[in-house]
């Protein structure tokens, strides 16, 4: 069964989470291929940043069994669990870039804390990849120094900078203008083709979910109502469904 | 109306049991604390031992702490050293004992208003700095962020600052007490001329104050001391004579097995003279009756 297990470097097997009396997470199943885009689509508070947070370990679930290359990621101590974590890139709603290092060492954090690779070459890494999602020559910059769009690139490239074979998004063209959501969006699909990446997608943005995701879920009061491709999302005959996709129609 | 009988009937152990529901709560609630606290130490005490080590945030936590924090602590200390000088002359004066100021002021700066002035002011400055800093990155899922990559926060951001905290809290307490001694020192030469050498020394008088106690069973077996007004304290110490009388007036003496150190209290450079089986100056005969 080995081969079929690793066909799913992400499973999730009936999760749930509550906050204080709120349910948040009410029986969440689903699994990601190996190379698929996997889109979570739901109204705000439906759980979809939760569920990339319990995916990672940041929180644990009430119940329920995440998975990550077949690993039970709730029964590993915190070393195996940071070892699993270096197989993940997340891609943060804000970006989340620290605030008092430069462009270049945010992206160089992770890097020069579990590479073994000599500095100059853990510089030309940095270097590589910042020019890859288009900040070459901002690299001496501060957070605040550049813009919203900005910080997602740089947000991709820490992401990206310890060769994860999973990524996670967390709303990654949330609060930028049009133009600049779907350079981010191409950004998404040349890396995630490139590097032939798992990748799980929260976003409310149909249009881009259409363009880079294989697979979309669409989550509501903390299950599944919907699964499947853009198209057939499109067919459902369901209300909320029909709602949420078929705006873009 | 048994309605209201009910009514009225049910409050009294329900407050009662309010009460000590409440008083559980309360209870729980500190050895939670106690227990966070705890924990958090503990957790403190392993991140700060164990490898790897974050040296570089180190090093730049040294530096906000230590460095950053040195003006404010330092106005701090002067300004003690300051206002403890002039504050204290007056007071010092008026018991004749103006003498001693340079040890009253050195050592209330070294050993009490020194360490309490520079914790105050960097768990105010810093303290405030931390909160903020690490609230904010909270805020902003940076905290999740270092996580997410594998770095433990609590190594990278706790440990660090708490141990940058602990190492240059020293260091910043003998800054203010190097400036409050030293500003203690100009204030007072505004009203009196005295070198910086002889203001340090005078500390040899460190074992005046603890030494009020006027325990004279023991003289002259244990060390003891004491201010003499003039003829009040005449022939309540020495044996066979006073330090009174030796002196002339009002003084001040230290009595070890040795003998005594006595002195006026008035004089600005507070020459002791050793009376008793010690070496004598000066001519003072009567000194504990022990004359040469």
């Amino acid at each position: 069964m080995a081969s079929t297990e690793t066909e799913y470097p992400v499973a999730v097997e009936n999760l749930h989470k509550a906050f204080g009396g709120q349910q948040v997470l009410n029986g969440v199943s689903l699994q990601v291929g190996r190379g698929e885009t996997l889109a979570v689509l739901g109204r705000s508070g439906t759980g979809k940043s939760v569920l990339l947070k319990l995916l990672i370990g940041l929180q644990k679930p009430d119940s329920g069994a995440v998975k990550i290359h077949q690993e039970d990621i709730a029964s590993l101590d915190l070393p195996k669990l940071n070892d699993l974590r270096k197989r993940i890139g997340f891609l943060f709603q804000q970006a989340a870039l620290y605030d008092s290092l430069t462009v270049e060492q945010n992206v160089a954090f992770p890097l020069s804390r579990h590479s073994s690779d000599p500095p100059g070459k853990q510089k030309e890494r940095v270097r590589e990849l910042l020019k890859s999602v288009g900040m070459e020559g901002h690299g001496r910059k501060m957070p605040s120094e550049i813009s919203g769009g900005m910080q997602k690139r740089v947000g991709l490239a820490r992401a990206l900078v310890l060769d994860p074979d999973i990524l996670l998004f967390d709303e990654p063209t949330a609060g930028l203008d049009p133009i600049t959501a779907a350079e981010i969006g191409d950004l998404i699909v040349g890396l995630q083709k490139k590097h032939k990446l798992t990748a799980i997608v929260v976003t409310h943005d149909i249009r881009g979910a259409k363009a880079f995701a294989d697979r979309l879920v669409l989550l509501r009061d903390g299950k599944i109502v919907a699964e499947g491709s853009f198209a057939d999302l499109q067919k459902s005959r369901d209300e909320f469904v029909t709602q949420f996709v078929g705006s873009l129609c | 109306m048994p309605a209201n009988e009910t009514t009225f009937a049910a409050p009294a152990p329900q407050e009662s049991e309010g009460t000590r529901s409440g008083v559980a709560v309360l209870l729980a609630g500190f050895f939670e604390w106690f227990g966070e606290v705890g924990a958090f130490f503990a957790r403190l005490a392993r991140a700060m031992v164990r490898p790897p080590y974050e040296w570089k945030e180190l090093l730049h936590q040294c530096d906000a702490v230590g460095s950053l924090s040195l003006p404010l602590v330092a106005l701090a200390g002067a300004a003690t050293g300051v206002v403890l000088s002039m504050e204290t002359r007056d007071s010092l004066t008026r018991f004749g004992a103006k003498s001693m100021l340079p040890a009253v002021i050195v050592f209330s700066i070294l050993k009490e208003s020194g360490p309490v002035i520079t914790g105050l002011v960097v768990s105010g400055r810093v303290g405030a700095g931390i909160g903020a800093e690490l609230g904010s990155m909270k805020v902003t899922e940076q905290i999740d962020a270092m996580e997410a990559s594998a770095v433990d926060p609590f190594r990278y951001l706790v440990a660090t600052r708490v141990l940058a905290c602990v190492l240059m809290m020293p260091l910043l307490t003998l800054a203010a007490d190097f400036f409050g001694v030293l500003m203690g020192w100009v204030a007072n030469n505004l009203q009196d001329s005295i070198s910086l050498r002889q203001w340090l020394q005078e500390r040899r008088f460190q074992r005046l104050p603890a030494a009020h106690r006027e325990d004279h069973s023991v003289w002259p077996h244990h060390r003891h001391g004491g201010v003499l007004r003039g003829n009040e304290d005449a022939g309540r110490h020495g044996r066979g004579g006073t330090i009174d009388h030796a002196i002339g007036g009002a003084g001040v003496f230290v009595c070890d097995s040795g003998g005594c150190l006595v002195g006026p209290v008035d004089s600005g450079s507070f020459p002791l003279r050793r009376c008793g089986s010690g070496v004598h100056r000066n001519g003072i005969s009567s000194c504990g009756g022990e004359s040469p």
